[in-house]
C-alpha cells in the first residue's frame, strides 16, 4: 500500500456496490491502483472478482459507487464511456477473438476504424505486436485455426493495438490446456517488466510471485487482504484467505 | 404404341415449340420485369429487415409493440390481400401507386417481417462475450453492429436468406393480378391465346433461369464464410 502514496493513482474505486436482483455481489469495495502497478485480484469463485473487474470498464454497469480513470469518471455520463474505454484493454477468459476476422484484422479493427489510423500504419505496428506475443506466422489465420494460447496471445495483442494506459484480465488462463498457460503468461510477465499497470484476476500462484507487485483478496464481495503478493501469499493475515490458499498450493 | 402416343401427346401439349413461334420476346420482358422487381425487393427487404431486428433488439418497450404488431400481421395477411388493398384500395384514399411500386411494396413488407426475424434470432446466437471484447475496444454501438455483429449474424442467417429471397423470386407472380406483364402474366397471355400450356412451362424454366444462379451464389458465399472460419 505504501506505494500508493509516492505515485500516481491512475485507477480509483470508491464505494462501489453491484447488486444483482437481490444479491449483493460487491460490498462498498474502495481500492486504489497506481501506475505500474501489477494487481492481482484472488478469491473464491463467486466472490465478485469477475464483476469487480468488469465494472471497471462498465462492461457490467455498478449500482452505486464511483471508479475514476485519471480525472475521468468512468461511472459518469454515458456518452463519454466509449473514449475512457480506448484506454482500458481487456482481455477475457474466452478469448473473444472476432471469429470472422484474422488475427492480423483483429488486432487492427480498432484503431483503424476507432482512431483512424491508416491501414498501412496500423498493419504495421500490428505485426509487431503479433512478433511481439511470438505468432508474427499467424497472421492471416482465422481464431478458429488457432490454439486456445494462441487466440489468447492474439487476444492481448489487440488489446495492446489501442495503447491502454491499463490492462484488465479477467481469469485470462483459466480456459486453457496446462501447456498452454505458460506462454500467455509469459507475455504477461513480460508486459508487467515493461511497466504496465494490469489488474489480473487470476489464480496462478505463480505468476503472481512472479509479476504481481499487489494482491487483493476479494470474499463475498469484500477485500479482505490487501497487500505486498509476497506478504499475502506468505503470510495471509485473514483465515479466509489462509483457506483459500490451501485449496491452491 | 400406346407409350409412343402418350409421349407424343404431352410434347404436343405441354412442349410445343410452334407455339412459341414469335412469343419469346414477350416472355423475355416478362422475365426483365420479374428480375426488376425481385432485384428491388431483396435488396429493400434484406436492408429493411436487418434494421426491424437492430431496432427489435435494442428498444424493448413501445417500438417493440409495434414491430410485433407488423410482424404478426404480415404473417396473417396473405400477400394477395395484401396487393389488393395497396393496389385497389388505396386510391380510394387518394394515395395511389404504379403497379410496379405496388408489387414492391408488397413484397418488402411482407418479407421484410420474417427476415427482420432471421436476423434478429441471429445476431441473438452471437456470443455476448463478443459485443463486450467491441465495447472494451472502445467501439460504440453502430462500430459495434458495423463490424462485429452484422458480420456475423449475416454468416449465420445465410442460408434462411437465401431461402426468403427465392421466396421473393416466386411471389412476383402475384403480380398477375396487376396490369403488369412479368414473366408468369406474359407466359399466360401467350397461353390464352395459342390455347396451349407450353408458355407456362418455359415460363418455369426461366424461374430456374433466375433461381439456379441465386443458389450458386449464395453457396458460394457459405463455402467462403466456412473457409474463412
Amino acid at each position: 500500500m505504501s506505494k500508493q502514496l509516492h505515485s500516481e493513482a491512475i485507477l480509483r474505486v470508491i464505494g462501489l456496490n453491484k447488486y444483482f436482483g437481490d444479491e449483493h455481489i460487491l460490498k462498498s469495495i474502495s481500492t486504489t491502483i497506481s501506475k505500474g502497478e501489477v494487481v492481482a485480484i484472488m478469491g473464491p469463485s463467486g466472490g465478485g472478482k469477475s464483476t469487480f473487474i468488469r465494472c471497471i470498464n462498465r462492461i457490467e454497469e455498478p449500482t452505486t459507487g464511483q471508479i475514476y480513470f485519471g480525472d475521468l469518471e468512468v461511472t459518469g455520463s454515458k456518452n463519454k464511456i466509449c473514449d475512457i474505454r480506448r484506454d482500458i484493454g481487456m482481455v477475457f477468459q474466452n478469448f473473444a477473438l472476432f471469429p470472422h476476422l484474422s488475427a492480423l484484422e483483429n488486432i487492427m479493427l480498432a484503431p483503424t476504424k476507432i482512431k483512424k489510423i491508416s491501414k498501412v500504419k496500423s498493419k504495421i505496428n500490428a505485426m509487431a505486436l503479433l512478433k511481439r506475443v511470438g505468432l508474427e506466422e499467424k497472421a492471416n489465420n482465422f481464431p478458429e485455426q488457432l490454439s486456445g494460447g494462441q487466440q489468447q496471445r492474439v487476444a492481448i495483442a489487440r488489446s495492446l493495438a489501442m495503447d491502454p494506459k491499463i490492462l484488465l484480465f479477467d481469469e485470462p488462463t483459466s480456459a486453457l490446456d496446462p501447456e498452454m498457460v505458460r506462454e500467455v503468461l509469459d507475455v504477461m510477465v513480460s508486459l508487467a517488466q515493461e511497466g504496465m499497470t494490469m489488474v489480473v484476476v487470476s489464480h496462478e500462484i505463480n505468476f503472481i510471485k512472479e509479476a504481481a507487485s499487489r494482491v487483493l483478496v476479494l470474499v463475498n464481495g469484500e477485500i479482505i487482504e490487501d497487500g505486498p503478493s509476497k506478504q499475502v501469499i506468505e503470510k495471509p493475515s485473514h483465515q479466509r484467505t489462509k483457506e483459500f490458499l490451501g485449496n491452491l498450493l | 404404341m400406346m407409350d409412343d402416343f402418350g409421349i407424343n401427346d404431352i410434347k404436343h401439349i405441354f412442349f410445343n415449340m410452334e407455339v412459341m413461334d414469335g412469343q419469346w420476346g414477350l416472355l423475355f420482358f416478362g422475365l426483365w420485369v420479374t428480375i426488376k422487381i425481385a432485384a428491388v425487393s431483396i435488396i429493400f427487404s434484406t436492408i429493411l429487415g436487418l434494421f426491424v431486428a437492430i431496432v427489435r433488439i435494442q428498444n424493448s418497450s413501445a417500438y417493440n409493440l409495434l414491430l410485433i404488431t407488423y410482424l404478426e400481421f404480415c404473417r396473417a395477411t396473405p400477400i394477395v390481400v395484401a396487393l389488393i388493398v395497396v393496389y385497389f384500395g388505396l386510391p380510394f384514399l387518394n394515395i395511389t401507386f404504379s403497379p410496379f411500386q405496388s408489387a414492391v411494396i408488397v413484397i418488402v413488407f411482407v418479407h421484410t417481417a420474417y427476415i427482420g426475424e432471421a436476423f434478429r434470432s441471429g445476431i441473438l446466437a452471437i456470443n455476448k462475450s463478443q459485443t463486450e471484447a467491441a465495447q472494451s475496444l472502445g467501439l460504440n454501438q453502430i462500430q459495434t453492429y458495423q463490424y462485429i455483429l452484422v458480420p456475423q449474424a449475416f454468416r449465420i442467417v445465410l442460408p434462411t436468406l437465401a431461402n426468403q429471397w427465392t421466396g421473393i423470386i416466386k411471389d412476383t407472380s402475384i403480380c398477375t393480378i396487376l396490369a403488369i406483364t412479368e414473366l408468369l402474366k406474359a407466359a399466360q397471355i401467350i397461353a390464352a391465346w395459342k390455347a396451349n400450356p407450353t408458355p407456362l412451362v418455359m415460363s418455369t424454366f426461366m424461374y430456374l433461369l433466375i433461381l439456379i444462379p441465386l443458389t450458386i451464389f449464395t453457396m458460394r458465399l457459405e463455402k467462403n464464410v466456412r473457409i474463412k472460419k
